[in-house]
C-alpha cells in the first residue's frame, strides 16, 4: 500500500505537472483510439461494400478433364481443335452442399444457377444476369430483402426481383411483365420487387428468380452452376475454402483470392496505421519517462529520507512504477473517452460507423498502462538504486 | 557500589572508510575508529569541516558501509547483513534528524511522522496516527497534524523531523546539524526537545554540530580531526572550561 499511497501523493502534489502529462497521455491514447476506430470503420465499410454483392466462398463445378490425344498406329492427326465452350452439369451438387454445410466455419450456403439472358420490354432490350436460387438461402448470402426499394422479396418461377437500375432502364415497376429470352427458351416473368445494393454490376443487370425458374429458363433442369456460402471468420475464408475443397474435391474460390487488390490495400493501410500507433505511443512513453526522470531528480532528497526511514529500495522502485501506471491508466480512461467522442463527431460527416469497441478500448488501456510502466522503469531504477547518503546530501 | 553500565548499542572497532577504487585518487576519510555508544547517552560529534563527521554518521546510521573494521548494532555485525536487512534494522533501531529537515511536502504533518512506522508496516495506517499525534504534542505541535508539511516554518519543520525520528522508538537517534538552519530560539527549542526526550527515555542521541554551545549541552563530546578521534570525554575535558 505504501508505494501506491506515496505515488498518489507525489502525483497530486505536483498537480500542474501531473495534469500536463496526463493531458499528453490522454491526447496520445485518444489519437490511438480514434485512428484505430476509424480504420476499423473504413475497412469494415470497404469489406461490406465488396461482400455486399458476393459470397465469401464459392464452390464451383469441376468439369471432367479433356481426354488426351493419343497417337495410334495407322491414324494421322491432321488438326486438333479446341472444344466448344459447354455447360457441364454440376454432378451431385447436393452431396457437395451437404459437405459444405458440415464444414466448420461455414455459416450459410446457397446453390444457385446463373446464366445470361436478354430482357425485353416494349422496344427496349438489354442483357441481364439471370440468378436463380432458393430465396431464403440467397438472402443469407446477399441481403436483398434489406436493400429492397419497392415491392416484396418473393422471387419465384414466374416472379422476379430485379435491380433498381435495370428497372429504371426498362421502365419497369412492381407488377410489370418482363420478357426474358435465353438460348433455350423465352418466358415472361412479373416484377415483384426491386433492390439497390449500390453496385452497378448488380443493380443494372440482376434478375433474381427461384432456382426452379432459372433451371427452366436456362434449360438446365435440376442443375446448379455453383454453391455460394458465407463463413463466420471473414479473414479466414481462404482456410475454410481449402477445407471445403478438401472435403468436396471441388474447386473453391474465396473472396480473399478474388479481391487480392483490396486485401493488399487493407494490409498497406494496416501497416501505416501500426506506424502511426507506434509513433504516438513512443511520444506518450517519452513524455511519461521525461516527467518521471525530472521528478526523480527533484525528489532525490526525499528519496534519501525515505531510504533512511527504513523504506526498502524495492518500495522506492514501486513508488515510481505506480506513478507511471497511474499516469498511463488515467490517460487510458480519458483518452479512450476523448477518442470515442472525436469518433462520434466524425461519424456525423462520414458514410460509415466509427465505434470504439471493447477490444480497442481494452487494447488502448493495456498499451497505455504498459507504456506508463515501461516509461517509468528507468527513472524508477535510478531512484531505487540511489545511494541514500548521497541523496540526502543532494549530490546523488 | 557503582551503577550498572548501560548496554552498548553501537560499537565500532578499527573502522575506516575510503572513497574511490583507483589507488591514485582514493581518499581515505576515516582511519581506524574505535567507539562505543551506550543506551541513554547524549553525545556531540564535533570537528572541523572535512574531518569525517558526516561520513562517520552515515556509517553509524547504516546509510553506508565501512571499508574495513567492524560495526555492531546491538551486538549484530552489520557487515554480514544484506541491504534489505540493513534497511529493516535501520527502520527498527535508528532515528534520523537532518540539517535540512527533508519532510515530504506531499504528506501532512502527521503522515510525515508516521512514515518510519509505515515503512516497517507497509502502509500509512490510521492506527499509527495516535502515536504521531502524541509525539507532535511532545514537540509542541499539537493540533498541527493535518497541515501540509511544506507550509510550516523551518523551526516547526525541524520539530516535526524530531517527532518523526522518534516514531519507531529507536535505540539511537542521529542528528546531523539539526539546528544548522535555524534561528537561535528555534535552535534552543530543538535541543531542549532532544534533551527532554533523552532524560525521560533510554534513547541515545548522537548530534553532529559545529556549535560549541550545543556541544557543551551534551554529556559526552567526541572530536574528530582528519578522520581520527582525537578527543572523547565530557565537554569540559574536550572543549575546556566554559569561559
Amino acid at each position: 500500500m505504501l508505494p501506491i499511497q506515496l505515488a498518489w501523493r507525489f502525483l497530486t502534489e505536483g498537480r500542474t505537472q501531473t495534469l500536463l502529462i496526463v493531458a499528453g497521455v490522454t491526447i496520445g491514447v485518444a489519437a490511438y483510439v480514434f485512428i484505430t476506430a476509424t480504420m476499423i470503420g473504413v475497412q469494415e465499410n470497404m469489406v461490406a461494400q465488396t461482400l455486399g454483392t458476393q459470397a465469401h466462398i464459392t464452390v464451383r463445378n469441376d468439369p471432367p478433364a479433356l481426354l488426351p490425344v493419343v497417337a495410334r498406329e495407322g491414324v494421322t492427326i491432321r488438326q486438333v481443335a479446341q472444344p466448344e465452350p459447354r455447360q457441364t452439369p454440376f454432378d451431385r451438387w447436393q452431396r457437395a452442399l451437404t459437405r459444405l454445410e458440415n464444414t466448420p466455419g461455414v455459416r450459410a450456403a446457397c446453390p444457385k444457377l446463373t446464366g445470361s439472358a436478354l430482357a425485353l420490354r416494349g422496344g427496349g432490350r438489354t442483357a441481364v444476369q439471370l440468378v436463380g436460387a432458393d430465396p431464403a438461402r440467397l438472402s443469407d448470402i446477399i441481403d436483398l430483402p434489406g436493400h429492397l426499394v419497392s415491392g416484396a422479396y418473393r422471387p419465384g418461377a414466374e416472379a422476379a426481383v430485379i435491380g433498381a437500375g435495370l428497372a429504371t432502364e426498362l421502365g419497369l415497376r412492381v407488377g410489370s411483365p418482363l420478357l426474358l429470352q435465353t438460348d433455350s427458351t423465352e418466358a415472361t416473368v412479373r416484377v415483384v420487387g426491386t433492390f439497390r445494393l449500390g453496385a452497378a454490376a448488380v443493380d443494372d443487370r440482376w434478375v433474381v428468380v427461384s432456382l426452379r425458374g432459372a433451371q427452366s429458363l436456362l434449360g438446365r433442369p435440376g442443375d446448379v452452376s455453383a454453391i455460394d456460402a458465407t463463413v463466420t471468420d471473414l479473414f479466414g475464408a481462404d482456410r475454410i475454402a481449402a477445407d471445403v475443397s478438401a472435403r468436396t474435391g471441388l474447386p473453391v474460390d474465396s473472396w480473399i483470392g478474388l479481391n487480392a487488390a483490396l486485401l493488399s490495400a487493407l494490409s498497406a493501410q494496416d501497416q501505416s496505421t501500426i506506424m502511426i500507433r507506434v509513433f504516438t505511443l513512443l511520444a506518450v512513453a517519452m513524455g511519461i519517462a521525461s516527467v518521471l526522470a525530472v521528478t526523480v531528480v527533484q525528489r532525490r532528497g526525499q528519496i534519501g529520507i525515505l531510504r533512511a526511514m527504513g523504506v526498502r529500495a524495492s518500495v522506492v522502485l514501486q513508488i515510481f512504477l505506480w506513478q507511471g501506471a497511474l499516469l498511463g491508466a488515467g490517460g487510458a480512461v480519458m483518452g479512450t473517452a476523448l477518442g470515442a467522442l472525436v469518433g462520434a463527431g466524425l461519424e456525423l460527416v462520414v458514410p460509415f460507423p466509427i465505434r470504439v469497441d471493447l477490444p480497442t478500448a481494452l487494447t488502448a488501456g493495456a498499451i497505455s498502462l504498459g507504456t506508463g510502466l515501461l516509461a517509468a522503469l528507468w527513472p524508477a531504477r535510478v531512484a531505487a538504486t540511489m545511494d541514500p547518503a548521497r541523496a540526502i546530501r543532494g549530490d546523488a | 557500589m557503582s551503577a550498572p553500565e548501560a548496554a552498548v548499542l553501537v560499537e565500532l572497532s578499527g573502522v575506516s572508510k575510503a572513497f574511490g577504487d583507483d589507488p591514485e585518487t582514493r581518499v581515505e576519510v576515516l582511519h581506524g575508529i574505535d567507539l562505543e555508544i551506550r543506551a541513554g547517552e547524549f553525545v556531540a560529534l564535533i570537528g572541523p569541516s572535512g574531518s569525517g563527521k558526516s561520513t562517520l554518521l552515515n556509517l553509524l546510521g547504516l546509510l553506508d558501509r565501512a571499508t574495513t573494521g567492524t560495526l555492531r548494532i546491538q551486538g549484530r555485525d552489520v557487515a554480514a547483513l544484506t541491504d534489505a536487512e540493513l534497511t529493516r534494522l535501520r527502520g527498527e533501531t535508528l532515528g534520523f534528524v537532518f540539517q535540512f529537515h527533508h519532510l515530504l511536502p506531499a504528506l501532512s504533518v502527521a503522515e510525515n511522522v508516521m512514515l518510519p512506522a509505515a515503512a516497517l508496516e507497509g502502509s500509512l495506517r490510521a492506527a499509527q496516527r495516535p502515536r504521531a499525534a502524541q509525539l507532535l504534542a511532545a514537540v509542541g505541535l499539537e493540533g498541527q497534524e493535518d497541515r501540509p508539511a511544506g507550509r510550516l516554518s523551518g523551526g516547526m519543520q525541524q520539530r516535526v523531523a524530531v517527532a518523526r525520528a522518534l516514531m519507531n522508538q529507536p535505540a539511537v537517534v542521529y542528528a546531523d546539524e539539526p539546528t544548522g538552519n535555524l534561528d537561535t530560539a528555534s535552535s534552543d527549542r530543538v535541543i531542549e526537545l532532544l534533551q527532554d526526550w533523552n532524560a525521560q527515555h533510554d534513547t541515545a542521541f548522537v548530534i553532529v554540530t559545529h556549535d560549541p554551545g550545543i556541544a557543551r549541552r551534551c554529556r559526552r563530546v567526541i572530536e574528530l580531526v582528519d578522520g581520527r578521534v582525537v578527543a572523547d570525554g565530557p565537554p569540559s575535558q574536550v572543549l575546556g572550561p566554559q569561559s
